[in-house]
């Protein structure tokens, strides 16, 4: 398959994903009710699983695919052709897969990696806390020695899936003495135990998919920490790296169809009430084209870069910021286009997905977060109290 | 800074030559002298001419060797950033390829060389047939006269033959027209840009007799005029990413030296984050630019006109953002004449309407939308 020339292997994906995705499951949003999305997210990620298309970047020693970036970028721009949805575990796969093949033990590998992609184990991202957002080496949750392992108090909040989640790589502070970052360690935890009670949160959009997870003596096996004592920090700086990677290429180049549903809103909108067609919002739709254009340049030179192992600078930070900001806007001119339709039952998904968008500067690194890093990148002096 | 995908070998040591004439020849002590009255193009132009870089582009295939779209762009990031006196993208891109490429080589040599100065009407972008298509900014009459006007055209004033895309019925033609032809009126504008004088032609009748047609002038001219008017957004856009990064260079330096508050102001989160926005303008707008230039070598059809379009419209912007953000960030320094930061901001001004007003451009990517 590593071997297939690329055209050849994404005619074969093209063909597999017109067989293997219902109707019912193509341009889900956000803003799509969860009893909808969530299902829809979980089988079609079992599956990719079934199919043999899934952990393309994977190891085939632990049921990945070993593909090139090539074939990688070939399989995510099918998807959002097809207006497919988001594997329900991408935050396992996507993110801590990648942190787990990179520092796991063989041990961990094997007995966590194969589950994951197949969707029989699903992840959560145990990173933020209450008192540590964007400062998040202000993290308070501690793990203490307890036998070969430890015991886990605190409050981890934003995890997004913990309900149903089956593990959760966790950020716990180790050494309250040590500087903020080296106290640090990355660990699995297991979800289904007495110590560990999930409380769910509900966004802006009015769905849950987000909860406050409370930790009051969780039991940590000792096999179950990643990497060394005290190396979390560097863990989580790589897992916020490969966040930027093809998953955030597919939710990017998804933007493009976006678009294409706006301009599909603006003239069936029109043909009812023809003043309110392509003309009148004429402006905002240029400018959001070249938004989407730019995005789309960027992002595939960020994957050509990578491709190739040339840096990449603050370039996935303008792409984070580019790509939460555009889609704001984009949202945003889809309610003015509604205009006095926007409580239309057969609109609802955009407008809750318009909600959901306000997360998208918020999540992953705020934009003044992502700002200070370019600006970090460009040379400027830093601006904080030593 | 820049990506390299696409890029030739060859294409490294070009740039590094061409950056060691440009230090030598067009400092910016040379952009004070334009503006005090030496005349231009000056000696940088023709320095810049004498060692070739003016044969850069051509409509033919050039062998294995010749620079591609994408390598006169970025090269063209050079010209750009040192504002050289001369309408590098105009000719480099546009005149001296589709003069050879209709065999007016005796021109296309002169022009080459630097003793002779063609000045462009720039045909006009816009969208019908589901594609992209560029008006003439003339026609040819029946009696075989030509009429037609431009705004905004390079060196018009400086030039001693003016290079006339002319509607004819439905067809595309090219001829050159002597500047001092009968007919032909050519009034300078308001030096805005002096290292980029513009001016107004107006053809009012000009005789057959004055007109040289690049071809046959009843076959059709479109698709080569098509292709070099594409080239010279792409390098057009070039220049204006190359004025962009060198304004954001020099702001990064000022306010990283400049204290208030007992503090560098680059120190500040409002300067960083306006220059974080200036930075993510100029990175978007050299994704696209070079996406669209390599498709261009790669000869792909219509389907990234709607790109090429939008790129025109992100450069024209980002290097305006980025004037903006360095001279706000300059205080009253970025206000003075001295600063220099004007000189790019002049250049940003006047190229922004290039090869049509950016209401223009934005009205053919709407027709393109659907």
């Amino acid at each position: 398959m590593a071997n297939e020339d690329v055209a050849a292997f994404r005619a074969r994906f093209r063909e597999w994903v017109a067989g293997a995705l219902p109707e019912t499951w193509r341009d889900l949003t956000r803003g799509t009710p969860e009893e909808v999305l969530l299902p829809a997210r979980r089988a079609w990620g079992e599956r990719l699983h079934a199919g043999g298309w899934a952990g393309a970047g994977w190891p085939p020693a632990y049921g990945g695919l070993g593909l090139t970036v090539e074939h990688q970028v070939a399989l995510v721009e099918e998807q959002v052709r097809a207006g497919a949805p988001e594997p329900l575990n991408s935050n396992g796969v996507e993110i801590f897969g990648p942190v787990l093949i990179r520092y796991g033990s063989e041990a961990q590998k094997l007995r966590y990696l194969p589950p994951m992609l197949a969707h029989r184990e699903l992840w959560c991202q145990g990173f933020s806390e209450p008192q540590a957002g964007s400062d998040l080496a202000g993290l308070r949750t501690r793990a203490i020695p307890d036998g070969d392992g430890w015991l886990v108090r605190g409050q981890k909040v934003w995890t997004t899936y913990a309900h149903c989640a089956d593990h959760c790589y966790l950020l716990v502070r180790t050494d309250p003495d040590a500087p903020r970052h080296a106290g640090i360690s990355m660990m699995i935890l297991d979800m289904d135990q007495p110590g560990v009670s999930v409380r769910p949160l509900r966004n802006i959009a009015g769905s849950s998919e987000f909860n406050e997870v409370f930790l009051d003596d969780a039991r940590i096996e000792a096999g179950q920490l990643v990497g060394d004592l005290g190396q979390g920090w560097e863990l989580a700086a790589y897992a916020l790296s490969v966040e930027r990677g093809l998953s955030f290429a597919e939710r990017a180049l998804k933007v493009a169809r976006e678009f294409e549903r706006l301009l599909d809103m603006v003239d069936g909108l029109a043909s009812e009430d023809p003043g309110r067609g392509a003309e009148r919002f004429a402006e905002r739709l240029v400018d959001a084209f070249v938004r989407t254009r730019t995005l789309h340049a960027l992002v595939v030179e960020i994957i050509d870069r990578s491709a190739r192992g040339e840096p990449l600078g603050s370039l996935p930070s303008v792409a984070k910021l580019h790509w939460s900001e555009s889609h704001q806007e984009l949202l945003r001119l889809g309610l003015d286009v509604l205009g006095q339709r926007v409580g239309d039952p057969e609109h609802q998904d955009w407008v809750r997905a318009f909600l959901f968008s306000r997360g998208e500067t918020i999540y992953g690194g705020t934009s003044e977060i992502q700002r200070n890093v370019i600006a970090k990148g460009l040379g400027l002096p830093s601006g904080r109290a030593a | 800074m820049s990506g390299l995908a696409g890029v030739s070998e060859q294409h490294r040591l070009l740039r590094q030559s061409l950056r060691e004439l440009l230090d030598d020849a067009s400092p910016i002590t040379r952009v004070h002298d334009a503006y005090a009255g030496s005349p231009v193009p000056g000696e940088a132009w023709d320095a810049l001419a004498r060692a070739g870089w003016l044969s850069l582009a051509t409509d033919d295939d050039g062998g294995p060797d010749a620079p591609t779209t994408l390598d006169v762009a970025i090269l063209a990031e050079e010209t750009g950033a040192r504002l050289l006196a001369g309408p590098f993208a105009h000719t480099a891109a546009f005149t001296i390829p589709l003069l050879r490429g209709s065999g007016a080589t005796a021109l296309a040599d002169a022009v080459a060389a630097g003793t002779e100065l063609v000045a462009a009407l720039m045909p006009a972008p816009g969208w019908g047939d589901g594609g992209l298509r560029w008006s003439a900014p003339a026609l040819r009459r029946p009696d075989g006269t030509l009429s037609g006007r431009a705004a905004g055209v390079a060196f018009g004033a400086q030039a001693a033959h003016l290079l006339v895309p002319v509607g004819s019925g439905d067809r595309l033609a090219v001829a050159c027209v002597p500047a001092g032809a009968a007919g032909v009126t050519v009034t300078a504008d308001a030096v805005l840009d002096a290292t980029r004088p513009t001016a107004t032609v107006v053809l009012e009748g000009v005789a057959p007799g004055e007109v040289r047609w690049l071809g046959d002038p009843d076959a059709d001219a479109a698709a080569a005029v098509d292709r070099c008017a594409r080239r010279f957004v792409a390098v057009l856009d070039g220049e204006a990413i190359g004025a962009a990064d060198e304004v954001l260079r020099r702001t990064v330096a000022y306010v990283s030296e400049r204290r208030q508050f007992g503090v560098p102001i680059g120190s500040f989160q409002a300067v960083k984050h306006r220059l974080a926005d200036a930075f993510g303008a100029i990175e978007l707008a050299r994704s696209l630019a070079y996406r669209v230039a390599r498709s261009l070598d790669d000869g792909d059809g219509d389907g990234d006109a709607r790109d090429l379009l939008a790129s025109r419209v992100q450069c024209a912007s980002a290097v305006m953002t980025a004037c903006e953000a360095a001279i706000q960030a300059h205080g009253g320094y970025g206000f003075a004449w001295e600063q220099e930061l004007h000189f790019f901001y002049r250049r940003a001004i006047v190229d922004r309407a290039q090869p049509a007003p950016p209401d223009d451009v934005r009205a053919a990517i709407r027709r393109g939308l659907r």
